[in-house]
Parts: structure tokens; sequence; C-alpha cells
């Protein structure tokens, strides 16, 4: 035996073996070189060897020289046992050929069972010729192969796992990517879109960033802007101010609010700012730079200084209207005081239905109520000639004449019955009736009336007002 | 009848004249040109010759043309295809975005649909490639996995012995370098290859190597080795000067285990020392140091008619087409027409036409197709 060719052809074939990590690549580099070496025109491989009823069934995993057979790949087979298992052997027998389905007039095979699982033959019509002896040579590189395959095949189930990891790791990441987008695009439309000046600065004073509203600053593109810094397109005091006003946005943990004129190069303007400069700071907390925003405030200044003239004069105006309301209300008190002190029971009535609006003292006690008992009362309570439903009707009379006088008898909280001389104004434009009711008493009855009133009437503390109606029905009735 | 091969002068109205004379008798011919390479700018004048009668041409420029007296390097060989079989012509195969191997099997398929329902079986798939191209090998290793037995193969490598890019492959329209003209000849007789190289005893591994190129032999500088070898074995002290001179004669041999090598023979060396081969060779295969057989071995010619009379076509006294290798001619000099003589009287051919090659494809012994150096390829030129 030439042991430098053996050894050559098994150097071979053993790096062959070990230089593939794929099953498919593995098994069909592994059968060229077996056919190379060996001279064989047809190879096949056999995977997934399974013991069956009819004889070992298995999968055609590879053929190389048949293109009839290699349209098999794939499918399940059905071989005789010792077609498959047991040792190196050269067999003349065209079963095999038969079994496997192949179109050439194999004759010959050469059975090289790697392991339980696996067999490859080479098939030949006729026997090569061969100087070495094929059924020893390969046994060692066999073992190996079955370790390849083992390996090939855990390779590709966690290159498929990892495929699958990959393939959602991919997956999130486009949607992450998309997100990220979406919201880069909203926020650049955002801070395209809104009036104010926005810019972003690194710590060093470089813009990174602006908004078109800001290129109108300075008269120049975003692209012509980044990278550059202040000094480039202002003055260097106002430079300097700038980077001091940084800085100390840079130092303090919230956002720092100064208020600036600023002179626009493109259109020529020149407003007053407010501007919020933050520090911004990467997930891990650096500072990464300076984000300033630049509010025009000029008109809301001009309205503020316009808003304090009016309030001022407001105040001032406010204090002379009180001034005015005092007198209004002193004049309005001394009435209310001369109502509640006349001796004249005096009731206002809206026309319309009769309902007592207002009541003097004098009205109230005249008929034995308070003056609140008697504000739910109507002159049909009081007043039988009068009617709640036809209140309207019955004064009509009145309220063409402007004011009536008349004699009437009216009805006291206890049933007792007064008479009185009735006058009556109508008032067209608040639709009011002003009843004034005078008591009409016999001298002996005045006093009797009083008694009894004062009978009625629970005991309380005199008021100075019952005081005063008290003395004015007396005066009343000594007249 | 008229023969099928001429060999002719390339001369307008000399090839007109054969043309003519052809196409009477078979109005569907086609041609196959085999010119030398220094005849390369007459390639037009046999385009317009064959393109005047509506001849379809095919053809590829070789080192030298091969007669049974010897290597000539004017004229050209016409080969008549009685009726023009399918042909295919790739060019930029040596793109590195191409699978070349699916780009050719892919043309091959088309055809051979068409070639199998008419029952032409077996056909052979007759290869001239660009010998520029570096991965012959390789591609011949993807063409059987892919075609498998549905061809037959043979071939040869066409182009310039300088080794220098020159477009070497034709048809009516066009000549191109880097590509493939392919055959699909309906031919039951075999192509043959033999070299008659035998495996020696000892043997070394290619370390480093890439597609054609072996960096480093026995992890050294592979032409170190290569010095060291052809001066313990041979007592030749070799140089980068005579490298060429002397790599024919003893080329690489790369072994396999029905006792077959394959030749690689050696033609350029780099400044690193790295040795470039006409052929492949396969990182980490082990390596041989041949001796080329000498002129009087003569086993090559016997074993080549011995299988040529395996074919039963050879009392037919045809044309028998011969790719000799050029590296082979240079290994055996004024000797190899000796060569070409005594295959010509063995095989009882009626005249020897073919060319020098640069690589030669056969199925030796089998049907895996395989790329050769030093070898001779032959073929029983039939009516086709």
């Amino acid at each position: 035996m030439n042991r430098e060719l053996v050894l050559a052809i098994l150097y071979d074939l053993t790096l062959t073996i070990g230089s593939e990590i794929r099953l498919k690549s593995l098994l069909t580099k592994v059968l060229q070189r077996f056919l190379y070496h060996t001279g064989f025109p047809v190879g096949v491989v056999l995977l997934d060897q399974v013991l069956a009823d009819q004889g070992v069934s298995a999968r055609l995993a590879a053929v190389i020289g048949d293109y009839a057979l290699g349209q098999k790949i794939g499918q399940i087979l059905t071989f005789p046992v010792n077609f498959v298992f047991g040792k190196v052997e050269l067999i003349e027998d065209s079963g095999l050929a038969l079994v496997l389905g192949s179109s050439g007039a194999h004759a010959y095979f050469l059975k090289l069972p790697v392991d339980d699982s696996v067999t490859i033959f080479l098939l030949s019509p006729k026997l090569p010729e061969n100087t070495l002896p094929l059924t020893q040579i390969f046994q060692p590189v066999l073992r190996n192969l079955s370790k390849a395959i083992i390996l090939c095949r855990s390779h590709e189930q966690e290159t498929a796992r990892l495929a699958l990891d990959r393939d959602q790791a991919r997956h999130d990441l486009i949607e992450a990517l998309r997100k990220a987008e979406r919201e880069r695009a909203f926020q650049r439309s955002l801070m395209d879109s809104i009036p104010d000046l926005v810019w972003l600065k690194d710590p060093k004073g470089v813009y990174m960033a602006c908004n078109p509203s800001f290129e109108k600053l300075y008269g120049k593109k975003e692209a012509e802007i980044i990278g550059k810094t202040d000094y480039d397109f202002v003055a260097t005091d106002l430079a300097e101010a700038n980077k001091a006003m940084d800085q100390l946005a840079l130092a303090a943990k919230n956002p720092t609010i100064h208020e600036v004129w600023l002179s626009f190069v493109e259109g020529e303007y020149h407003g007053q700012f407010e501007i919020t400069k933050t520090p911004m700071r990467s997930t891990n907390g650096d500072i990464i730079g300076v984000l300033g925003i630049a509010h025009d405030i000029t008109e809301i200044k001009a309205a503020q200084i316009e808003l304090t003239r009016h309030r001022n004069n407001l105040e001032q105006l406010v204090l002379e209207r009180s001034e005015e309301l005092k007198a209004t209300y002193k004049r309005l008190s001394d009435t209310q005081f001369a109502m509640d002190s006349v001796g004249i029971g005096i009731h206002w009535v809206d026309a319309r239905n009769g309902q007592f609006l207002y009541v003097n003292q004098v009205a109230a006690e005249m008929l034995g109520y308070s003056v609140d008992e008697m504000l739910q009362l109507n002159v049909a309570d009081i007043d039988t000639y009068f009617s709640k439903n036809d209140f309207q009707t019955v004064t009509q009379d009145f309220r063409q004449q402007a004011s009536v006088q008349f004699e009437t008898v009216e009805i006291t909280k206890y049933g007792e019955t007064l008479p009185v001389e009735a006058t009556i104004y109508y008032l067209p434009v608040n639709c009011l009736v002003s009843l004034c009711l005078f008591p009409i008493l016999p001298n002996e009855k005045k006093l009797n009336w009083r008694s009894f009133m004062l009978k009625k009437q629970p005991k309380r503390r005199m008021s100075s007002k019952a005081h005063f109606w008290q003395t004015s029905v007396m005066k009343f009735a000594h007249l | 009848m008229t023969e099928n091969v001429i060999l002719t002068t390339l001369d307008f109205q000399a090839i007109a004249q054969i043309l003519e004379n052809w196409q009477i008798e078979f109005p569907q011919m086609g041609v196959l040109a085999l010119l030398p390479e220094v005849e390369l700018h007459a390639v037009n004048i046999l385009q317009a010759a064959c393109n005047e009668k509506n001849i379809p041409l095919c053809g590829a420029i070789f080192p030298a043309l091969v007669t049974e007296n010897g290597f000539i390097t004017k004229g050209a060989w016409l080969l008549r295809l009685d009726k023009m079989p399918p042909m295919l012509m790739l060019t930029e195969l040596n793109a590195d975005d191409i699978d070349v191997g699916d780009l050719i099997s892919a043309a091959v398929e088309e055809h051979l649909v068409q070639i199998l329902n008419q029952q032409h079986k077996p056909t052979f798939f007759m290869m001239f490639f660009d010998a520029m191209l570096p991965n012959i090998a390789s591609i011949l290793d993807a063409l059987y996995i892919r075609l498998s037995d549905r061809v037959r193969y043979a071939g040869v490598n066409a182009g310039s012995e300088t080794f220098q890019p020159m477009p070497c492959l034709f048809d009516n329209d066009q000549i191109i370098g880097n590509g493939l003209l392919g055959l699909l000849l309906p031919d039951a007789l075999s192509f043959v290859l033999q070299h008659a190289y035998a495996a020696p005893e000892h043997a070394m591994v290619a370390t480093s190597s890439e597609s054609n190129c072996i960096n480093t032999i026995d992890w050294r500088s592979a032409f170190d080795v290569y010095q060291e070898l052809i001066g313990t074995e041979y007592g030749i002290a070799l140089t980068r000067e005579n490298f060429y001179t002397y790599g024919a004669h003893f080329p690489f041999g790369i072994l396999r285990a029905n006792g077959e090598v394959v030749v690689r023979i050696p033609v350029a060396i780099t400044e690193a020392g790295a040795i470039h081969c006409v052929g492949e060779v396969p990182e980490n295969a082990m390596l041989a140091l041949l001796r080329a057989p000498s002129v009087n071995d003569t086993q090559c010619i016997e074993r080549l008619v011995d299988a040529l009379s395996e074919t039963g076509s050879l009392a037919n006294a045809s044309p028998l087409l011969t790719f000799y290798c050029a590296g082979r001619r240079m290994h055996l000099g004024e000797t190899a027409a000796s060569e070409l003589l005594a295959l010509k009287l063995q095989s009882g051919a009626s005249i020897l036409v073919g060319a020098l090659s640069l690589g030669e494809i056969g199925a030796q012994e089998s049907g895996y197709p395989t790329f050769h150096n030093a070898a001779l390829v032959c073929k029983i030129w039939e009516r086709i």
C-alpha cells in the first residue's frame, strides 16, 4: 500500500470534512471528494435511517452524478438491511440502483456506513480501477464524518434559532426605527412649525440644530449654522453674553429664563424675546447641550403696559363711582326710613297679579302681620274687593286714572275687619301699583281695636319701629 | 463524399470555396475552426466568409495547430459539423458577482430539453474555456452537481501560450475572452483523455493555496521547496530565470485513490515565491512532485489507443481530433511530434486534426469531469 498516497487522500478528506459547517454543503463536498478519489461516477447519501418491518427506511439527502436520482432528494426510501448496515463493502449488485430508482445501470457500489443513521453509496456501472483497498482506507474519516454531521445539524439548529432571534430583533429594530423616525419627524415638524426660535448647542456652544424661525435670526440656513458658534454670526460682546447665559443654563438644574431684545437679519425685525434655556442630558445623565427657545413677547409687553394704564384708570373710576354710590345709598336709606317711618300703610304691588312687593312696617302691623309675612301675601288676601285671578282686570280702571281713592275693608291676620281709606297709584313704567291705606276708625273703636291688636299679638320686646307704630296709631286714633 | 476537416490558409476566397463545397452537400452545416494565435487577426476573414453563406461558425484560438507531422502556426483547421449542434457562448465569467456553474448549467439546460426530446443521447458537452479563467476545476465541480449524467464532459483551454489575456473564442459576430464556447454534440463516441504521469512515492502539502496559486508548501515558500526538491531529486539548479523551462518537466500532481494523478504545470512565480499553475490547486491539497514521462514512454499513446478502440470506430480511418497540451510539448520538445505520429499510426486515423491546448478536461474512467494539464484529448471526428 502506498502509505503516502493513503495519507494524502485521508488528509484531503479530513480537511474537507472539517471545513464545512452546513450539512448540505458538507455532504456535497465530501461526496465530491469521494467521487474524485475513487473514480465512481455517482454518489448518494442516506440520512435518518430507521429500522422498519420491510427493511431500513432512510431519507435521500444528497446525490451527485445521477440527475434522475437527484430529483428524489428528500424522499424516504426503503432499503434491504444488508445494503445499509454493516462494514465498508464493495458489492456487485445492481439491486441498490433498482431500489434507488437510478437511471444508470450501476452494477457495483461501495457501501460506506458512516454510523447507524447515515450511509454513503458510491455507484458505478463497472468496477473502477483502484490501486488502494477502498474498503479499508476510508474507515477513519467516516467516524470523523459522523461527528461532523452531528455538529453541522446542531449548528444548523442553533443557526436557525439564532436566525429567528435575529429576524425578531431585526423586526423589533425596524419597528423601533420606524417609531423613532416617526417621533423624530414629528419633533422636527413640531420644531419647524412653531413660531418660537428653537436651537440646540453642544456644551462648547457649537450649534447642533435649529428651526426655520431661528434661521431668520442669522439669515442662514440650518446647514450653514450647524457646526458654528455665535462668534460666527454676532459681535464678540454679544457672543460672549450668549456664552455666559449658556454656561449658567448648563450649571442650573432647572430651566433659566431671561428677556432680551433680538435683531433679525432676515426681515430686519427687532423684538423683545423671552429666552428659556434648558440643559439637555443623554440617557445616562451626561450633558449633551443646551436647548434654547425664544418666544416673542414684544406684543405682550406692549399689551401689559396698556393694561396697567387701563387698570390705573379703572381704579380711579371705581373710586369715583363708589363715592357716588355711597351718596345714592344714603339717599335711598333716607327714603326707606321715611317710608318706614310714615304713619301710613304703604304697599307696592305687582300690577299684574296683586302680589305684595314691598310693605312698610305700618302697613304690616296695621293688619297684624310682620313685614316678611305680608310679603308672602296677595292684595286679595287682605281685601275681599280684589281677586287673585282677575287682579289685572279689577285694577284696569285704576291704571287708566293714574290714582284712585276709595274706602274699603281690610281683613287682619286674625280675621277681624278693618275699614280703611285706600289710595292707589299706578306706575306704568315698573308695572307697579302703590297702595296706600289709611284706617277709618271711630274714637272708641280706635281704642278697642288697639287693645284687641295688642292682645292678639305675641308678647315681644317692643322695637323702636313698633313703638313708633304704636305711637302713630295712637296719634292716628285721636284724629 | 467531401472531407469533413480541412487545413486551409486564411484566405477569403479559399475559405469561401471550401464552405461552398460543403454547403451543397450539408445545407444545415456549421463550422468549428481552430486557429493558431498568430492568426488572431484573421478571425474576421473567417467570420465574413461564413456570414456570406449564412453558415454558423464557432471556434477558438490556440498556441499552435496539431497535425500528424507536428505543430504549425499558420492557417486554420476547419471542421465541418454536418448539422450545426446547439452552441452557447458566455463571456465575463471572471466577474465576481456571478455563479459561473449556475450560469453555464442554465444555458446548457435550455438546449437539453430540446435535445433530450429528440432522443439525442448521450450528449457531449464540449467546452472551450479561455485559459485565463483561474477556477475551471471548480466550475466543473459545479457543472457535475447540476447537470450530472445528462451530458458527458470534454474540453480544452484556448488562449495564448504566453498566458497573456487575449480574446480567443469566437462565433460569427464576436471574439471574446474570459469566456466559454460550448457545443452540445449528439455523438455516441467518447472523448478520451490521457497523460500517463505516474504518482510518485513522496508527497508534500500545499499548506496555502488560492485558486491556481500555491503560496506555501510544507509551511515554507513554495518556490524554495520546489527549488530544493528539484535540486535534491534531479540535481537541477533551479533559478527564477530558468523556472519556466523546468516547470513543464517537473509538474505537481494532485493524488487520487484510483492511482491517477491530476497534473498541475507550474508556469510562473511571484516576487514572494508563490507558484502559479495552470489549473486550481485545492487548499491544503497533498501534492506530489512529478517527473514527466520521456518520449520513450509509450504508455500514454497506448492507453489512448486502447480507449479509442473501446469506442469501436478506429477501423473507420476517420480524422482524429487531437488536443495536445502545450506544457507537454514544452517538456517533450521536438520529440512531441514523434508522439503525435505514433498516435496517428497506432490509432489508424486518417489524419490528426487539432491544436495545442492550455489545459484539458475529461472524464477519465468515470463520468466526473476533471481538469488536467499535460494531457492529450482525442476524439474520432466522424460525421457529426
